[in-house]
């Protein structure tokens, strides 16, 4: 019995797996698009760009300590704290997302300002670390 | 006379008894393929949905439930309604219907006010979330799902072909 319940368990997730494969290839490939590699520290300090710095934290967490210059920015509440960071951006500066959520907020910017010079921070950002 | 009102009320429950299960099978099959149709073309608000519950931290974790689970849905929901594969199909049924009733008993419990991302639909901003109606509504489908899970499982036990008697 429990071995016919596991077998018609495992054919039917077999069976939702080839159109998920397929939908999600097709769904999701502008969603890779607006991806970008994250860009690392050494990356940071060898470039000669000005950084726009978004910390994707909680309130608590960016109270406590955050990337020098940084605004914060969640999906959760993006359009009240979208301003201040399109206020301080310009189109020749960088924008550097770090946080959990830095690669989702990422591709959103991108999406959203329609431009590519938006990078997830991939390492530590405490070298940025307001004094 | 008593013998007979009872007679006739067990001969009435085993007549009127399938077709409401065959009905309840049919609504909970008709349910998950609905909704896994509208999650499986929507997967970006979906995955939205999920996001909202802030139980997984990964975007790709996240992106990846969004993509599956609407076909999962459609699977168990088909399977339901074509009756192949029936018990599996039951049993994840049940099992989803308890996740998504204990992530949603989880956001109320945090104060989140999100879509419950059941029907990826667009929620006015101006409504809160109803909580207590999703709940009742989940509970009833997870009881329907177990209900009709406990009654195909006794059904399948039963027809289980004997083991051939050993000759000594």
């Amino acid at each position: 019995m429990i071995v016919q319940a596991l077998r018609q368990i495992a054919a039917l997730l077999g069976l939702a797996l080839l159109p998920a494969f397929v939908s999600g290839a097709i769904q999701l490939q502008p969603h890779r698009a607006e991806r970008a590699e994250p860009i690392t520290p050494a990356e940071i300090l060898a470039s000669a760009q000005e950084f726009v710095w978004v910390d994707t934290r909680t309130q608590a967490d960016f109270d406590a300590g955050h990337a020098s210059g940084a605004t914060r920015l969640t999906v959760e509440d993006w359009d009240p704290l979208i301003p201040p960071i399109l206020d301080a951006w310009h189109p020749d500066k960088m924008l550097i997302v770090y946080g959990p959520a830095g690669e989702e907020v990422a591709a959103r910017l991108r999406k959203d300002l329609q431009v590519k010079n938006v990078r997830a921070l991939k390492g530590d950002w405490q070298r940025w670390k307001a004094k | 006379m008593e013998g007979k009102i009872v007679s006739a009320l067990v001969r009435l429950l085993g007549k009127v008894t399938p077709p409401i299960l065959h009905a309840a099978r049919l609504t909970l099959g008709g349910l998950f393929l609905y909704t896994g149709l509208r999650k499986a073309f929507a997967t970006e608000a979906f995955a939205r949905d999920i996001q909202n519950y802030g139980l997984l931290g990964s975007a790709d974790a996240i992106l990846m439930l969004a993509v599956y689970l609407p076909w999962l849905e459609i699977a168990a929901g088909a399977a339901l309604i074509v009756r192949r594969l029936q018990l599996g199909a039951l049993i994840i049924v049940a099992a989803l219907m308890l996740v998504f009733t204990g992530a949603l008993c989880s956001a109320w419990f945090r104060g989140l006010d999100i879509s419950c991302g059941c029907f990826v639909e667009e929620r006015p901003l101006t409504t809160r979330t109803h909580f207590a109606e999703l709940l009742a509504r989940d509970l009833a489908l997870l009881l329907t799902a177990t209900l009709l899970l406990r009654i195909e499982w006794r059904r399948a036990s039963v027809d289980k072909p004997a083991a051939p008697a050993q000759v000594s």
